[in-house]
């Protein structure tokens, strides 16, 4: 492909989905709005898929304001194919509904599916944009278009999670606007144009910079990355937001949004070491990243709802994932990447089961999901596939990225982080497992089929969102069989070696 | 960028950590948008690159004034929201954080040192009307005020920030308001009133 035909893909990657949240007002109702997000929906995905294996491929973009390599690529797709599968599953989680929502009834699933693909578009936007500054525009961006999609039920819960998200992470953001200001007035205080903030001459920006100052602003960037990624102890709208949030809008704050941005922290780490040394730079997402998963480990023990879990385990992941960028040797950096694709495709899975799951078990919303294995068995093998996989049991693909991470800190001389973090995974893993033997053991009454624990006889859509989650979830493991068959050939490839320069 | 513009902007700042109603501290933080706006205005008199920027400061101003102000008026409170704190109280707080926090950050050396610590102190007391106040109208003008805080540094580089960014943050903010005001007028709708203190369910 050539280039110019590359930069096109990738400007339709960003452009689709946006297109589509204007299209899709035109139905006239619910179900052609259902039937035309299908038919969106898989556009946008085969675009965004499309544009992610010709990144990976090896040809490059440098448009301006749009980028792409092969580290890209990674992202593109990871976020494509999570926000795919999110839009073909919202007709059932939509029409599971009570009719009440954030939006008017009249116009209530033309209004999600508006705020659904506006979500999309800046989301596949950010690790496209090449630009720290027009980055920060889209983040915010995603932050007004889901935190509609957060309180989407209407209900108190979702209307507290989605203020607590909104203002928390714009504030964040606000404090990372300054850091962005500080760099364009100091580096270039009499004259400088947007590219100042461009990925690739942001580092000289930097260097013009006093040590000081660079510090200042590189603080308060990261500061404001890390609330919006919510990593402890700037987590506490994050549990809330993604267990309140529909389930396919679950599904893209967990396995697409995070990683995203956390890719945002990761670039201004890279352009920042030359100027304040690797310490320094990494410092943040050490301290944050170890810290979180350290924070997620007593909840993932605790016997909490399934969403919130979920959660949970986002921020745990978040934080693995954080440390993992600061080991930055090729193998860690592998680790990384296919922790985030692996993460995605697990947390997607464990996030959409919740549909059927709360029309068999509605308590499963406000407590540990119990006696689920007899009740829902198809419900039951996509929780266990999610909860195996993140928990990073052989031959889950996390498996294999947690210990080429761990093995990079090591590599690396980062002995001590490295063991710390392993035992941490280790007993997060415990906990998830813990929860899983909840939901499979029958509830204190010995009742786990129809009447038990609070299990409803199971209805027609009840049945056809078990099939759908069915065939989500052999598409799910699959997925992992090829991430983890793909994880054991990476390292030292040539596909490695362009995911670690564009990571540098 | 003068001393006295950033001095009147943190000045408005600390009277409406203080203040007790939400009309008043929508005037308050709307004059201090102004002031920013005038002085990018200022600017752009003289270098006719910077005009898209101050266009965008004074439709920033004007729309967020507008659109809160209805919203006000929209849903008027039975009483008014109790902080939770007492005026006094918030005031202290608010002095004690001016004193601390610009003393943490040392002269950069890039803009005026009290230009420097103003931009800091709009920052700090933005998140300090989030944090202390429960109106929901009043988080959201913490918002504007810390925002405010980068726009200040911002005016007082001698090029300015460029127009696109700037132009996109005033369209960014003023979705983010949108968003945060359909919020409010929810809120409003479920619980009679725009007390966040209603917003406690959620807990592990």
């Amino acid at each position: 492909m050539t280039e110019r035909a590359a930069q096109l893909l990738v400007a339709a990657t960003v452009i689709s989905p946006l297109a589509s949240a204007l299209v899709v007002q035109l139905a006239s109702g619910a179900r052609p709005a259902h039937l035309l997000n299908i038919g969106l929906g898989l556009v946008c995905g085969i675009i965004g898929i499309a544009a992610s294996v010709t990144m990976l491929a090896g040809v490059e973009v440098g448009s301006g304001v749009l980028m792409g390599d092969a580290l890209t690529g990674v992202y593109v797709g990871v976020i494509s194919v999570v926000s795919l599968t999110s839009a073909l599953l919202s007709p059932s989680y939509l029409r599971g509904g009570s009719g009440e929502t954030f939006f008017a009834a009249r116009r209530s699933v033309r209004s999600y599916y508006l705020a659904l693909y506006a979500f999309w578009g800046a989301l596949v936007a950010i690790p496209l944009v090449a630009n720290l500054g027009v980055a920060w525009l889209v983040v915010e961006a995603t932050t007004a278009a889901s935190a509609v999609l957060v309180a989407y039920s209407g209900k108190p819960r979702a209307l507290e999670a989605g203020w607590k998200y909104l203002v928390l992470t714009t504030l964040g953001l606000s404090l990372a606007f300054l850091g962005i200001v500080l760099v364009f007035v100091a580096a270039a205080p009499h004259a400088g144009g947007l590219g100042l903030l461009d990925w690739s001459t942001l580092p000289e920006a930097l260097g013009r910079m006093s040590h000081r100052a660079a510090t200042v602003a590189y603080a308060l960037v990261m500061l404001g990355l890390i609330a919006k990624i919510g990593l402890a102890p700037l987590q506490n709208w994050l549990p809330d937001a993604h267990s309140e949030a529909p389930a396919p809008v679950s599904a893209m704050l967990s396995a697409a949004l995070l990683p995203a941005v956390m890719l945002l922290a990761w670039r201004m780490r890279d352009a920042a070491i030359g100027v304040l040394g690797a310490e320094a730079a990494n410092l943040p997402l050490v301290v944050f990243g170890m810290l979180s998963v350290a924070v997620a480990v007593p909840f993932l023990w605790q016997p909490i709802a399934w969403k919130r879990m979920l959660a949970y385990s986002s921020l745990e992941h978040m934080g693995i994932i954080a440390v993992g960028i600061t080991f930055a040797s090729p193998i860690a950096l592998v680790g990384v990447v296919v922790h985030v694709s692996g993460h995605a495709v697990a947390k997607a899975l464990g996030f959409h089961a919740s549909v059927p799951l709360f029309a068999t078990q509605p308590r499963a919303g406000r407590h540990s999901a119990v006696g689920i294995a007899s009740s829902s068995p198809r419900t039951f093998a996509a929780m266990a596939v999610s909860v195996v996989t993140l928990g990073g049991l052989p031959p889950s693909p996390l498996f294999l990225s947690e210990l080429f991470i761990v093995l990079g800190g090591i590599r690396s001389g980062h002995v001590v982080a490295a063991t710390v973090l392993a035992l941490l995974v280790a007993l997060a893993y415990v906990g998830l497992l813990g929860s899983l033997l909840d939901a499979a053991r029958a509830d204190g009454h010995g009742a786990t089929g129809v009447g038990g624990a609070g299990v409803v006889a199971p209805d027609g859509a009840a049945a056809a969102s078990g099939s759908r989650i069915a065939v989500a979830t052999l598409g799910s493991v699959v997925a992992l069989a090829c991430l983890a068959a793909a994880a054991i050939a990476l390292p030292g490839s040539e596909l490695a070696t362009r995911i670690g320069s564009g990571a540098a | 960028m003068s001393t006295a513009v950033a001095t009147a902007c943190v000045g408005l700042a600390i009277a409406a950590v203080v203040a007790r109603r939400r009309s008043v501290v929508l005037v308050l933080v709307t004059l201090q948008s102004a002031l920013l706006a005038g002085v990018a205005v200022w600017h752009a008199a003289g270098d006719v690159d910077l005009a898209p920027a101050a266009a965008g400061l004074v439709a920033r101003t004007i729309v967020i004034a507008a659109m809160l102000g209805l919203g006000i008026a929209r849903t008027r409170e039975a009483r008014p929201v109790r902080a939770g704190i007492e005026p006094m109280t918030r005031a202290a707080l608010a002095l004690a954080a001016l004193l601390v926090v610009p003393a943490l950050v040392p002269p950069l050396g890039i803009v005026a040192e009290d230009v420097q610590g103003a931009a800091i102190a709009l920052c700090v007391l933005g998140i300090m009307l989030v944090l202390t106040r429960r109106a929901t109208i009043v988080q959201i003008l913490g918002i504007v005020v810390a925002e405010n805080g980068a726009t200040l540094l911002a005016l007082a580089a001698p090029s300015g920030v460029p127009g696109v960014i700037e132009m996109g943050v005033v369209f960014d903010l003023v979705l983010i308001v949108v968003v945060a005001i359909a919020f409010h007028d929810r809120i409003f709708g479920e619980f009679g009133s725009g007390d966040t203190e209603h917003l406690r369910g959620l807990h592990d």
